[in-house]
């Protein structure tokens, strides 16, 4: 994942900004969420026995089913 | 979780306000950084580079869709790969929520992958996405951008003048961008 950010002025485009990594952790409302909870980012998924793949796909928790919405 | 401390209101109270001076300079920190992030060079991008998107080819100013602000998330998802990078897919379940608000204050975001359009189509349908999303197949935007496996650990800014090797595939997570 890597963001780019880029301006339009004057009929040219400037390239302004690029960051990656954990430089884009902070865009990610699901990891600042999670370092709000007691187990934060990395123990649940280890502790739960999911260590295989967190996170998945969106449609490949499929056993998991925690989804509350 | 045997080495967590439990304790009284009155103890959580204090560490919770030692900590919450913490939390208040991170924020005055990070409000400086979003000035300073403001304050880097422009780079005027003068390469011709041409998207594969919905409404046909376009350019890098034609990408802009009318604003003046661009934000592009680099997805990675190669032309041999059936689906985008977990990692990239799990940030990109984040994006549909701030689209309107984004075009709302002068700001298009896309996402580009160098897969072509027809696979990205497809992807994109089985997550259920609406975000824009453009294919740089055959381009060497994301190459250029420094958002591609093989350039990482390479310095330099994130724009026309560093160019690597075409990986074949972008389904692993770690990307390099531009040092600022």
């Amino acid at each position: 994942m890597a963001l780019s950010a880029f301006v339009l002025e004057g009929g040219v485009v400037y390239h302004t900004y690029s960051c990656y990594d954990r430089g884009t952790d902070v865009l990610n409302g699901t990891w600042q969420l999670l370092d709000r909870t007691p187990k934060g980012r990395v123990r649940a998924p280890i502790e739960a026995g999911t260590s295989s793949g967190w996170p998945r796909r969106r449609d490949e928790y499929a056993e998991a089913g925690t989804e509350n919405g | 979780m045997a080495d967590q401390r439990v304790g009284t209101r009155d103890e959580w109270l204090v560490a919770r306000e030692r900590l919450l001076q913490r939390e208040k300079e991170l924020t005055r920190l990070s409000d400086e950084l979003a000035h300073q992030r403001q304050q880097l060079p422009w780079v005027r991008v003068d390469k011709e580079y041409r998207f594969e998107t919905d409404e046909g080819t376009h350019t890098l100013a034609e990408l802009f869709d009318g604003r003046s602000q661009l934000l592009v998330y680099h997805l990675m998802f190669g032309p041999d790969d059936e689906a985008a990078c977990p990692g990239c897919s799990f940030y990109a379940d984040h994006l549909d929520g701030s689209l309107v608000h984004l075009n709302h204050h002068d700001v298009t975001l896309v996402c580009a992958s160098r897969a072509p359009l027809d696979k990205i189509r497809a992807y994109r349908r089985r997550m259920g996405w609406r975000f824009p999303w453009v294919s740089s197949f055959g381009s060497d935007f994301n190459v250029d951008s420094r958002s591609s496996p093989m350039t990482r650990g390479g310095p330099g800014p994130a724009t026309t003048s560093a160019r690597g090797a075409e990986p074949s595939s972008g389904s692993h997570p770690p990307l390099r961008m531009a040092r600022s």
